[in-house]
């Protein structure tokens, strides 16, 4: 991103967006790309199928940029699309998880550091995976994407309070189930 | 536990879980899809030079175009290609070729 346009903000890039620039889109699309791309991964455990609704999630906001409200932020309303792209896939394919398949055993971990850490979320994102699918949603929304509780409700298209219960049900879940491999994760619980 | 403790917990792991990337090439190929979507909607010919489009897939195939010829020419990324066939996209690949070759 260039420095002079660094501090455009998201309603000027769309403004242009709307009179067909696609630099402005460029732009937008370096800022929220990785989350939007992650947003589906996460919920689909599949990359190819990851970087088509990222894609499609961008040729939607091309196409009908006057679709977002400047009442929300832009990088919710592009993971509500992401997100609503993403439950359909999962309900057309039932996405069935096996959390026992994933248990990995202590003495395969390496000790080098960035195949250690592959692990770990690895392991993490099985566990998240394996949560009920709304409080699956809520938690990888504000504490791995860093949506805030009424961005995240906005997305889900759930109330705060709703929201809120989701989240304290998730961690609590994701806890329990961390908690056999605390060898694993020795440290980060 | 509390719910104040069970989220410092969570927010610590948060780093772990800011994976995968997407391919490297993955916003090159928005745009590009950008600009095919337009083209796609304003080129009626693109249907009608479908079956010879298909044909100079196939010789191109035939030819050994690389999945990075490929994947360069078109809107398909890497991990696209290796998991799935993109009948359009192959499409507008021909094309690409056919223009080329032409």
């Amino acid at each position: 991103m260039q420095a002079t346009t660094k501090n455009i903000c998201d309603q000027q890039l769309m403004q242009q967006i709307c009179q067909g620039n696609e630099k402005a889109l460029s732009q937008i699309i370096d800022r929220y790309m990785h989350d939007v791309f992650r947003m589906s991964y996460h919920l689909l455990d599949d990359t190819a199928k990851a970087e088509d609704i990222t894609q499609d999630t961008f040729i939607t906001l091309w196409d009908k940029p006057e679709k977002w409200q400047p009442s929300g932020t832009l990088k919710s309303w592009l993971l509500r699309i992401a997100r609503n792209k993403s439950i359909d896939e999962i309900r057309k394919r039932k996405l069935q998880i096996n959390i026992e398949d994933t248990n990995i055993e202590s003495n395969d971990i390496k000790q080098d550091a960035h195949i250690f850490n592959r692990e770990i979320s690895t392991l993490l994102h099985m566990h998240v995976k394996a949560l009920p699918e709304r409080q699956c949603e809520a938690i990888t929304i504000v504490h791995f994407l860093e949506c805030s509780n009424t961005e995240a409700a906005s997305i889900m298209n759930i109330s705060v309070n709703a929201l809120e219960s989701l989240l304290a049900r998730g961690r609590r879940k994701l806890r329990l189930s961390l908690k056999n491999n605390k060898d694993i994760i020795k440290g980060e619980i | 536990m509390t719910d104040k403790s069970d989220k410092n917990w969570i927010n610590d792991l948060a780093p772990c879980y800011r994976w995968p990337d997407p391919s490297h090439d993955l916003k090159q190929k928005i745009m590009r899809k950008v600009n095919n979507s337009n083209t796609h909607i304003n080129n009626p010919t693109l249907i009608f030079f479908k079956w010879q489009s298909i044909m100079a897939l196939a010789i191109c195939m035939i030819m050994g175009a690389s999945v990075q010829h490929v994947t360069q020419t078109t809107t398909v990324t890497s991990s696209q290609y290796e998991n799935n066939i993109y009948s359009d996209e192959y499409l507008l690949f021909a094309q690409d070729i056919t223009h080329q070759s032409n």
